[in-house]
């Protein structure tokens, strides 16, 4: 998946937003909501968690659109915000070994709302792929997600999470030699 | 596998994702074109990259993203009223929580040093003469015994202690059943004519005790070693007429062995007249206390030990005395004895004590060891009447003798209870201190 061609419209709508406009905001969201929650959906493989970091991460852009570096496209910025509250989460997760909570009669807002059935050929694939990414350590999880997910380059890896190309080659490669011996029934025959 | 595959399959990920140099991308190219195994390494990865992106993402409704909009502007509003809410608790109460505790240890700190210093061993605190302790407090304060069992009524120790308005220092003046340290006011009771002032050193433990304006009581700390019991004298021999118009206060450093005996006394501060500083030195190498128990085992201690000769009244001196006696009653009680020695022996006859003597102070210690480490024997005597009213009736002189005459309230507890007469004079006694003096003293007056 590639980002949005609306890079100079990006800018206009950046700049509006800095001089007060909240609406470019608005505007800003609708084009790459879903594809922050792609992100954050495959960082987590969680729809919860995935829906609470996209909506954080579009706060936190709001928050600090004013220190935005024209040199970056928009989209690219957000998704290192979506990818760095990803990782916290993910570390935090580990950590005190975060569940979802079973949803009350008070979300149900949001259980009409977002009951997200995943796009997948088959059951099986998705529950063993899920299985297999769960098992990969988050840093190499992260490095196959922006590489194969969003298509990102090596070097927008690297930036995004602060690694040499070097290290995201290395991490990619133990990540796909692991999902390779998870998923081998998925795999061609010798 | 050939050997020049490891090199290989490092690349093929960055190949099969066209991140891979040029050069050594037409060497995976060379190498794929012979090798059979990469080839399928290549396709794998390959699939992995095609399996991965059929999972992709959850199919959401069509209006999710106008709610996720919507929550993404409440998110923000309310990131504006409150900047940063979720961090906030998590760095401000821990401060919070810190000062607090910070607070605490330090006021703690501060009040148990306070404590420390005001209990400190040593330290000499001004008490209130016992006459100025009202008449009702001495009353709650003396154990109530049952004229026929003559059992002590515990009642009467709870009675006397919540009394308000007397200070605790006065309370333990009036009775060792009143305070938890009654071995200070033993020793302030049983200090007979010498009117002493006994501080611990090392483990040994004090407490205050008051026997008048002239006797300074000695706060001791009793946090060291609760098990220790303080030095209690229980034997010292007679004071020689030499000293009869010499009057002081000498320190002593004070060594007893484990049986309380004195094997060493030293003079930590004269008081000024070398006879008198001799005599003192001699009297307490010749005196013995009651032995100090640790862990329920007698040990030997140490401690210093304030001995004061006191001016031994002759009879022209008494005669001379004037009819207003300003001294405090329980000297002029402590003169009316050491007047009569034959009639009414003081501690001073004790200077060899009999066998009994000796036979009961043993007692005494086995049950203090066993029973009750730091309580008195003589409690629990009176508390056994009926086993022991004989003898007690025979030991009662003997008691007297090492008993401060002006300490109404452990006059009874030791006293029979059958001595009903007695325990009236010495009602009347504590009303009229002054104007009735004991019935010995009255004889020796008209001889």
């Amino acid at each position: 998946m590639g980002e949005p061609e609306a890079r100079a419209s990006d800018v206009d709508l950046i700049h509006r937003v800095q001089s007060g406009e909240t609406e470019a905001f608005d505007e800003l969201m609708k084009r790459y909501a879903a594809s922050v929650y792609k992100v954050t959906y495959s960082l987590t493989r969680n729809h919860a968690d995935a829906d609470d970091l996209s909506q954080e991460t579009f706060i936190r852009a709001y928050r600090a659109i004013g220190r935005f570096d024209e040199r970056y496209r928009f989209y690219t910025w957000v998704r290192r915000i979506a990818v760095n509250l990803c990782f916290n989460h993910i570390k935090r997760a580990k950590k005190f070994r975060l569940v979802p909570l079973p949803m009350g009669d008070g979300e149900a807002e949001s259980v009409d709302i977002a009951d997200p059935q995943p796009v997948a050929a088959d059951s099986g694939l998705r529950r063993d792929l899920d299985q297999a990414l769960a098992k990969l350590p988050p840093d190499q999880r992260a490095v196959f997600v922006l590489r194969v997910n969003e298509e990102m380059s090596y070097t927008e890896i690297s930036q995004a999470l602060g690694i040499p190309v070097g290290t995201v080659m290395s991490r990619l490669n133990r990540a796909r030699e692991k999902l390779r011996e998870l998923l081998r029934e998925y795999m061609p025959a010798t | 596998m050939k050997p020049k595959c490891d090199s290989v399959r490092e690349w093929l990920g960055a190949f099969a994702d066209g991140e891979l140099e040029p050069g050594k991308a037409e060497r995976v190219r060379q190498h794929l074109e012979t090798c059979a195994d990469c080839r399928q390494e290549l396709d794998q990865i390959l699939e992995l990259g095609r399996l991965a992106k059929r999972v992709e993402h959850p199919l959401l409704a069509d209006d999710y993203w106008d709610w996720h909009r919507t929550r993404v502007w409440r998110g923000i509003r309310e990131h504006k009223r409150v900047p940063e809410p979720r961090y906030r608790p998590m760095f401000v109460w821990p401060k919070l929580a810190a000062a607090a505790a910070g607070f605490v240890i330090v006021l703690v700190v501060v009040l148990a040093g306070w404590r420390t210093l005001l209990m400190r061993p040593g330290r000499i605190r001004h008490v209130g003469p016992v006459g100025e302790v009202p008449g009702e407090l001495r009353a709650a304060a003396r154990p109530k015994v049952s004229p026929r069992s003559g059992a002590t009524q515990p009642a009467a120790r709870r009675e006397a202690e919540p009394v308000a308005g007397s200070t605790p220092a006065r309370a333990e003046g009036l009775s060792d059943e009143l305070t938890p340290a009654p071995a200070a006011v033993r020793r302030g009771l049983e200090g007979g004519e010498a009117g002493y002032a006994a501080k611990g050193t090392g483990t040994m433990t004090g407490a205050t005790a008051r026997l008048g304006e002239e006797r300074r009581v000695l706060a001791a700390s009793e946090t060291q070693d609760r098990t220790v019991s303080g030095p209690t004298l229980v034997e010292s021999p007679a004071l020689p007429d030499a000293h009869a118009l010499d009057t002081g206060t000498v320190l002593l450093s004070v060594n007893t062995d484990s049986n309380g005996r004195v094997v060493n006394a030293a003079i930590r501060r004269s008081s000024g007249s070398a006879r008198l500083d001799s005599i003192a030195v001699h009297q307490m190498r010749m005196s013995r206390f009651r032995a100090v128990v640790k862990n329920n085992r007698r040990v030997a201690s140490s401690f210093e030990y304030q001995f004061r000769l006191p001016k031994k009244q002759t009879r022209s001196v008494k005669r001379d005395r004037p009819a207003a006696d300003q001294t405090n009653p329980s000297e002029r009680q402590y003169r009316r004895q050491s007047e009569q020695p034959d009639e009414k022996p003081d501690r001073h006859e004790a200077t060899q004590p009999d066998k009994r003597s000796d036979k009961r102070e043993g007692k005494r210690l086995d049950r203090q060891e066993v029973e009750q480490p730091d309580k008195r024997s003589d409690r629990q005597e009176v508390k056994q009447p009926d086993r022991q009213s004989d003898k007690q009736e025979g030991k009662h002189s003997d008691k007297r003798e090492v008993r401060q005459p002006d300490k109404q309230s452990d006059k009874q507890e030791v006293r029979p209870p059958e001595r009903q007469s007695d325990e009236q004079a010495e009602n009347q006694s504590d009303s009229q201190p002054d104007s009735q003096p004991t019935r010995p003293a009255r004889e020796k007056t008209r001889q």
